[in-house]
């Protein structure tokens, strides 16, 4: 016998076997069989083969199957919990760390918009002319100069002290600097706070005593008794009456008062008598009147560090 | 036949309307059947409870979206082969580590009957052993056809193959489980 008629005889064995074959092919098939003892050997095992699996023994399911499922299926058909009902109407899963990630995403960009409030809010109180130098301030200091600057009421001596400590590395100390290049650089970061301080104040003065020698009256005390004399009131910082520190000389001092408006200009001539005084108008607010009904200016005074005497 | 497939289909819409309860009847018409297939299947009789519990609650999770379109043992039987092929994958690395472990020797394994003859326990753990070397799509075949009788037509649309390919499918994998167990027949022949 042929080998190919052999493979085709054994292709129709699974049908032969079962009794689907058409009466035709299944008298080829059993002929075949007859004749070939190899095919009839194959189809010997097959046969043996279906009756080894159909004779395999049915297994019951482990005891309690059915109230195991039950028990599951009914625990599911309570309903969804808290966080199934919140994600369920999205119709997808979410997994935990993709929640995490967004989480953790908003508050990045929570965080960073905090952070940028107080320098936004000082570039708009700043004047157009000042804003590019501002701008260019901002980026050559420490970030944390910026929401101290921006925070007028919280400007006081001690803190434009620390912000000086963190100048840019390479920048020179106080001491190393010539004085003049001092006052220059003082003068213009006075400006600077003078110009974003526009809600402390609706006037600013900027006192520059032409001279400093040893021994002179305290310039802040002789403010101090002006202002008491045109019958004002220092409302910032509150220890006011401290004295100078010897390494304060060369760093600015803010304060801030009030005064009846009709003394405002006989204050500031006599100011002037200190030394040069520079006068910024940055509110147009009215007056604050006090119990009296006087009407009162609130005034920002930045005493800028004295030239020594030659 | 009509009137069982009907009552499944009254069990199912009700079950489809929150009466969880009716699923019970549908666990216990099919358990059975869905758990041998899963044993003979996966050849271990631990991971075919847990599979068949999964298979049950899966199609419960699932039972809303059942339309009817075929009958609920064919669609609980499309379960049933998912999740089991998912675990056929695991199973198969473990078999390859105990080649050599007889099915039958595992503690506890229940399908040893005892009332039953050494040679007949020997004769079943030789067909497992040769069910479970074979092509997992191939013993599915043989599973489906001449263990749990299905006709050509139920595999073909429980597996979504064509009917052709299901008949040519079993004849091959019928002859690849005859060259596994031909020797053993060769020297004893069972009845």
């Amino acid at each position: 016998m042929a080998v190919t008629e052999c493979e085709e005889i054994q292709a129709w064995l699974s049908d032969y076997l079962e009794g689907t074959l058409e009466s035709g092919r299944h008298r080829v098939v059993e002929d075949h069989l007859y004749l070939c003892p190899n095919c009839q050997a194959v189809a010997d095992d097959l046969a043996e083969s279906i009756k080894s699996v159909a004779s395999l023994p049915s297994v019951d399911p482990p005891p309690g199957f059915t109230q195991k499922v039950m028990a599951q299926v009914r625990e599911d058909a309570v309903g969804p919990s808290v966080w199934e009902r919140i994600f369920q109407p999205l119709s997808i899963k979410i997994p935990i760390h993709a929640t995490a990630v967004v989480l953790v995403g908003v508050l990045a960009v929570y965080l960073y918009q905090k952070s940028e409030a107080p320098q936004r809010e000082l570039l708009k109180s700043v004047p157009a002319e000042s804003e590019m130098a501002l701008r260019q301030d901002l980026k050559e200091s420490d970030a944390q100069i910026a929401p101290r600057v921006a925070a007028p009421m919280a400007l006081s001596q001690e803190k434009v002290e620390r912000a000086d400590e963190v100048r840019p590395a390479g920048a020179l100390s106080s001491q190393d600097r010539p004085l003049e290049e001092m006052r220059a650089s003082s003068m213009s970061r006075v400006e600077m706070v003078q110009k974003s301080a526009v809600q402390a104040g609706q006037y600013e003065l900027a006192l520059a005593p032409q001279t400093f020698a040893e021994g002179e009256m305290d310039l802040r005390q002789r403010v101090d008794e002006l202002v008491k004399k045109f019958h004002g009131q220092i409302i910032q910082p509150a220890d006011t009456i401290r004295k100078m520190k010897k390494d304060s000389l060369v760093q600015p001092e803010t304060l801030w008062i009030t005064l009846p408006a009709t003394e405002y200009q006989r204050f500031k001539t006599e100011l002037a008598s200190l030394g040069r005084v520079q006068e910024a108008k940055v509110t147009p607010t009215e007056p604050s009147e006090s119990a009296t009904g006087a009407k009162r200016l609130r005034i920002q005074i930045t005493i800028l560090p004295a030239a020594r005497s030659q | 036949m009509v009137h069982e497939e009907r009552s499944d289909w009254e069990c199912v819409q009700k079950v489809q309307r929150g009466d969880a309860d009716a699923f019970e009847t549908l666990v216990r018409r099919h358990e059975k059947k869905i758990f041998n297939l899963l044993h003979r299947w996966l050849g271990d009789y631990d991971e075919a409870a847990d599979v068949a519990q999964e298979v049950f609650l899966a199609a419960f999770r699932a039972i809303k979206q059942f339309r009817g379109d075929s009958s609920f043992a064919t669609w609980l039987y499309r379960i049933g082969v998912n999740h089991a092929k998912n675990r056929q994958k695991s199973l198969q690395v473990a078999r390859q580590r105990q080649q050599a472990k007889e099915v039958s020797d595992q503690p506890g394994d229940p399908t040893s009957d005892p009332a039953d003859g050494v040679e007949q326990r020997e004769r079943h753990d030789l067909v497992q052993r040769g069910l479970n070397d074979l092509d997992a799509d191939d013993a599915l075949l043989i599973l489906l056809h001449d263990l749990q009788e299905f006709r050509y037509e139920e595999i073909s649309e429980t597996l979504d193959i064509p009917l052709g390919t299901v008949k040519s499918r079993l004849h091959r994998a019928r002859q690849a489980l005859r060259a596994k167990l031909a020797p053993y027949f060769g020297r004893k022949k069972w009845q």
